[in-house]
C-alpha cells in the first residue's frame, strides 16, 4: 500500500481493557434481563428457540400467554422459550487499510465492538463467529473459554489491504437466515465458503467498519435481501475524519496545524493517493460529511437495520450502549 | 525621548554578524518546511472540494509555530544585544576641513639631512611635522576633521576624504603615506585660491603665500623645513644631485639675480652641464628670507638604466615606438617581469575585438581592440577605494558607448589595441604625441625629488582661522543607557519560554 506506517494498524487489549469489556457485557447482560421482563426486548426475534409451556400465574404478563393453546385446551399457558439458544451470529469486521487510521485507531475500537459483541452473544447462549475483510475468519465463540482465543486472534490483525466491508458484502455473503444452515460440513471452518455459509444462516448480522466502500443504497439493498434477519452497522470514524480541524492535531507528526502552515497533505491508506488541502477546508469538508452520513441513516432506518456512527474517540461502551439501546 | 533624535550607533558593529543567525533559521524554516502528510479514509470528500475551493484550499500559509517565533526572538535580541545599539544626543561642534599638501616635498625630512640617499631615514618629514602642529592647533581637539586630498585623484594615490569625529587623535589617515618610489609622481597643483573658504585649514610645508595666493578665510598650518639637498634629475646614465643652499648675504644675492645659471662653484658648472637655480619666488628685501642658491652635481650612474617594462600583447607598430622612445631616454625595456619598472606598458586584457580607428592633432590609427576598453584602473594593482586612478588619454565612441583606448597614471600604461596598422597622418605629430605622454608617465627613480621641492620652506607657522568654522552636528553626544542589558533579558526569556515550550511538547 504505501511505505509508511499507518498510524494505527494493530489491535492490543490490555488487561484493563478486557475488564471494561467484561463489565460492558454484564451491564448489557442484566439491562437486557430487566427489558425482557417488560416484553421490550430489541433483540428478540428470529432466533428465539421454543421449549415449552407451563400453567401461567398471576401477574405474569399476558402477552406471554399462548392463546391457540388457550382456545383448544381452555386453559392458560406460558410459553416457555430460550432466548438466543443455538442461534448464530456472525460479526463482519472491516480490516482495509482505512482501519488504521487515527489515534485511536478505527480497527481497535471495531475489535474493542467485536470482543464485546462475542462475550455478549456467548452469554446468551448464541454461536459468534468474526469474519474480517480480506483474512480468514476468526474462531468460533460459543464457551466463555472460546474468548481467550478470540481475543489473540484480533490482537494478529492488522490494518492492510482495500478489501473493506463492500467486498465481503459483494463476496455473495448473504441470503435469508435459512438458506445457509449447514455451517461447512466437511468444510473448512476457516475458509471463505464456510464463512459464507455461516453468515448466510446467522440470525444475526453485525457490520463494524468506516463503510466507506458501501454506498448508502447498496447497504440498503443488502439489507433488503436480509429480510427476517437482525442487522446492524457501526460506522467508525477517526477523529480526524470526523472533525478535521480538531482530529488534524491529534495525528502523529510534529505540531498541528502550525508546523506545516495549515497545509495539509491528506493520504489514502488504500490507495496510497495524496491531496494537499487548507486545514481551512474543514467547515466544508464537515458540512458534506454531514450530508454523507445522514443518508446512512435514512437508508438503514428505512430497511430496519440497526446503524450507528462515532468517532473512534467515543468508548465502545457507549458505542454498543446506543446501538443495543441500554 | 531625547536620546531619540540623536545619533544612533553600534558599540560592536561585528556584533551585527550574528543577525545572519535568526535569518538563517527564518529561512530554513520556510524552505524546509512542506505540508504534515495526514492519513484519512475520507479522500474523496476532500477532492470534492477541489473545484469549489481550490484557490482557498492550496493557498500557501505563512505562519509558523509560537516556538519557532520564540526562537527568533531570542536569536535576533541576542543578535542585537551582542552589537550593542546606543544613542547619543546630538552634539554640535565646529568642523574643520583640512586640507593636505601633499606634494612631493611633504615628504621629504624635516631636518633636511640626508642619510645616504634615502631622504626617508632623516627623520620626520614634513607631512608629519605638520599634522603634529595641527594637533596644537586652538579648539581642534573638540572639533570635528575631515581630511581631503585635492589632488588624489590626478595621482592616483589610494586616499580619498576622511572624516575623524572629534575626541580622537589627530593623525594623518591610514594609507595617506605613501611610499618613496611614488614621491617624484606628478602631482595636480592645489589650487589654493579654491580654498581659501572658512572653516578651512591648509596643512602644507611653505605659506602658499609665497605663490601669489592670498589666504583671507583659510586657516593655515605649514611644517616648514630646512633644504633637503639630493638627486634633482636623471637622464641617461647621468645623474644630477644638488648639494645644497649655500648661505648668502642680500647683497649677494642681488648681485646673483642676473646670473641663475649655477651657483658660486661647484662641479656642475665646471662641466658646463648647465647647473640651474629657480628664480627667487616673489619679492625680498633685506629682512626677507634669502633665496637658496647651491650647486648642481653631476654624476655618471653605474645602476642598470631603469626599466620599461611590457605586458601582454602590445602592437608592433606602438611597440617599436615606445621601445625606440625608451632608447632615446636611456631606458631598457623587457617583457619580463622585474622589480620597480619606472614605466609599465600593459597591453588589451580581453581577447574579442572590434574595428576601431582613432587619433589626435593630425594622426590617426586603425586596428582592432578590445571591447572593454582600457580598464578604469590597473587590475591586480587598484587599492581598495580608489577614485578611478588611470585616467583617460584617448578614446572613442563604439556603438554609442565611449572605449577607452588609451589610460595611464605615473608609471603606467594601459592601452586597448589587439593589432594596429601603421599611423597615418603626420609621423611627428604622432612621435610628439606619444613622446609626452609617455614622458609624463615615466617615474624618477627613488630619490629624485625636483629641485624646487627641495629647497628650504622656512619656519613652522600656525595661524588661526579668521572666520570661526562651521558648526555640525555628531553622534558623539552622551551616550544613552545601555540597551543590551533589556534585550539580553528579552534574548534569554524567549530563549527559556522556547525551551520550555519544546520540553512540554516532548
Amino acid at each position: 500500500m504505501s511505505e509508511t506506517q499507518l498510524p494505527c494498524p494493530g489491535v492490543s487489549f490490555t488487561p484493563a481493557l478486557l475488564a471494561r469489556v467484561e463489565r460492558c457485557v454484564m451491564r448489557l447482560w442484566a439491562a437486557r434481563t430487566r427489558r425482557e421482563g417488560s416484553g421490550r426486548g430489541r433483540l428478540a426475534g428470529v432466533g428465539e428457540e421454543f421449549v415449552g409451556y407451563r400453567p401461567y400465574r398471576p401477574g405474569e404478563d399476558l402477552r406471554r400467554l399462548d392463546w391457540n393453546l388457550y382456545a383448544r385446551l381452555d386453559q392458560a399457558h406460558i410459553r416457555l422459550t430460550r432466548r438466543e439458544a443455538s442461534e448464530r451470529w456472525a460479526v463482519l469486521l472491516d480490516s482495509s487499510a482505512s482501519m488504521g487510521v487515527g489515534p485511536p485507531g478505527k480497527l481497535q475500537r471495531g475489535a474493542e465492538l467485536v470482543l464485546a459483541l462475542a462475550s455478549l452473544g456467548q452469554r446468551r447462549g448464541a454461536r459468534v463467529r468474526v469474519v474480517a475483510s480480506g483474512g480468514p475468519a476468526g474462531p468460533e465463540v460459543a464457551a466463555p473459554g472460546h474468548l481467550a482465543e478470540l481475543v489473540a486472534w484480533l490482537e494478529c490483525l492488522e490494518a492492510g489491504g482495500a478489501a473493506g466491508i463492500g467486498s465481503v458484502l459483494a463476496g455473495g455473503i448473504g441470503g435469508g437466515p435459512g438458506d445457509g444452515s449447514g455451517t461447512g460440513g466437511g468444510v473448512p471452518a476457516d475458509s471463505p465458503a464456510h464463512s459464507r455459509a455461516w453468515v448466510g444462516g446467522a440470525g444475526r448480522v453485525f457490520l463494524i467498519g468506516d463503510l466507506f466502500d458501501v454506498e448508502p443504497a447498496r447497504l440498503g439493498d443488502w439489507a433488503r435481501s436480509r429480510r427476517g434477519c437482525e442487522c446492524h452497522a457501526m460506522q467508525l470514524l477517526a477523529p480526524v475524519e470526523f472533525a478535521p480541524s480538531e482530529g488534524a492535531g491529534q495525528e502523529g507528526g510534529p505540531g498541528g496545524q502550525g508546523a506545516s502552515g495549515g497545509l495539509i497533505e491528506w493520504r489514502d491508506p488504500e490507495s496510497g493517493a495524496r491531496l494537499r488541502r487548507a486545514l481551512a477546508l474543514a467547515p466544508d469538508y464537515e458540512r458534506r460529511l454531514e450530508k454523507g452520513l445522514e443518508r446512512y441513516q435514512a437508508i438503514c432506518a428505512a430497511h430496519g437495520l440497526g446503524y450507528v456512527c462515532r468517532s473512534t474517540q467515543t468508548p465502545f461502551e457507549d458505542i454498543l450502549g446506543a446501538l443495543l439501546g441500554t | 525621548m531625547e536620546y531619540f533624535n540623536g545619533t544612533f550607533d553600534w558599540a560592536r558593529p561585528a556584533g551585527l554578524w550574528a543577525l545572519a543567525l535568526p535569518l538563517l533559521v527564518l529561512l530554513a524554516s520556510f524552505l524546509g518546511r512542506r505540508p504534515r502528510e495526514v492519513f484519512t479514509g475520507t479522500l474523496g470528500l476532500w477532492r470534492e472540494l477541489e473545484t469549489e475551493n481550490s484557490a482557498r484550499g492550496a493557498r500557501r500559509s505563512w505562519h509558523l509555530p509560537a516556538s519557532r517565533y520564540l526562537l527568533l526572538l531570542a536569536l535576533l535580541s541576542g543578535a542585537l544585544a551582542l552589537a550593542g545599539p546606543r544613542w547619543a544626543l546630538p552634539v554640535e561642534r565646529d568642523t574643520y576641513r583640512v586640507i593636505v599638501d601633499r606634494s612631493p616635498s611633504m615628504y621629504l625630512p624635516l631636518s633636511g639631512k640626508e642619510k645616504g640617499e634615502a631622504e626617508e631615514d632623516g627623520g620626520p618629514s614634513r607631512l608629519e611635522a605638520a599634522v603634529k602642529l595641527l594637533r596644537d592647533y586652538p579648539g581642534i581637539g573638540e572639533a570635528q576633521l575631515l581630511w581631503e586630498d585635492p589632488t588624489a585623484n590626478m595621482a592616483g594615490d589610494p586616499v580619498g576624504n576622511e572624516a575623524r569625529a572629534a575626541g580622537q587623535e589627530v593623525r594623518l589617515p591610514r594609507g595617506w603615506e605613501i611610499p618613496p618610489e611614488r614621491w617624484g609622481a606628478p602631482r595636480g597643483e592645489v589650487d589654493w585660491a579654491a580654498w581659501d573658504r572658512a572653516g578651512v585649514i591648509w596643512l602644507t610645508d611653505r605659506a602658499p603665500g609665497l605663490g601669489g595666493v592670498e589666504r583671507r578665510l583659510a586657516g593655515l598650518v605649514a611644517s616648514g623645513g630646512a633644504a633637503v639637498p639630493g638627486w634633482v634629475a636623471w637622464e641617461r646614465e647621468l645623474r644630477f644631485r644638488w648639494d645644497g643652499p649655500v648661505a648668502e648675504t642680500v647683497d649677494q644675492a642681488a648681485a646673483a639675480q642676473n646670473d641663475h645659471r649655477g651657483g658660486p662653484g661647484g662641479e656642475a658648472a665646471s662641466q658646463g652641464t648647465g647647473g640651474f637655480l629657480p628664480a627667487p619666488p616673489g619679492d625680498f628685501s633685506a629682512s626677507s628670507p634669502l633665496p637658496e642658491r647651491g650647486a648642481l652635481v653631476v654624476e655618471s650612474s653605474s645602476e642598470r638604466p631603469p626599466l620599461v617594462q611590457f605586458q601582454n600583447q602590445v602592437p608592433p607598430p606602438l611597440r617599436r615606438f615606445i621601445e625606440l622612445w625608451a632608447q632615446e631616454r636611456g631606458l631598457r625595456t623587457s617583457g619580463e617581469a622585474e622589480a620597480g619598472p619606472r614605466l609599465r606598458v600593459v597591453g588589451p586584457r580581453w581577447r574579442d575585438e572590434v574595428a576601431v580607428t582613432c587619433g589626435a592633432q593630425g594622426w590617426s590609427l586603425t586596428g582592432t581592440a578590445t571591447r572593454g576598453g582600457a580598464p578604469p584602473f590597473p587590475l591586480g594593482l587598484q587599492p581598495p577605494g580608489a577614485p578611478g586612478a588611470l585616467a583617460t588619454r584617448l578614446s572613442t565612441i563604439l556603438d554609442g558607448q565611449p572605449l577607452v583606448l588609451v589610460s595611464g597614471a605615473p608609471g603606467h600604461l594601459e592601452l586597448a589595441w589587439r593589432s594596429l596598422a601603421e599611423p597615418l597622418g603626420d609621423p611627428a605629430a604622432f612621435a610628439v604625441w606619444w613622446g609626452q605622454l609617455l614622458d609624463e608617465l615615466l617615474l624618477d627613480p627613488p630619490g629624485v625629488v625636483s629641485l624646487a621641492e627641495r629647497l628650504g620652506a622656512g619656519q613652522p607657522l600656525c595661524e588661526p582661522l579668521p572666520v570661526a568654522p562651521a558648526r555640525e552636528a555628531d553622534g558623539s553626544g552622551t551616550r544613552s543607557p545601555d540597551a543590551e542589558l533589556p534585550l539580553a533579558a528579552l534574548a534569554l526569556c524567549s530563549a527559556v519560554l522556547w525551551a520550555w515550550r519544546g520540553r512540554r511538547r516532548t
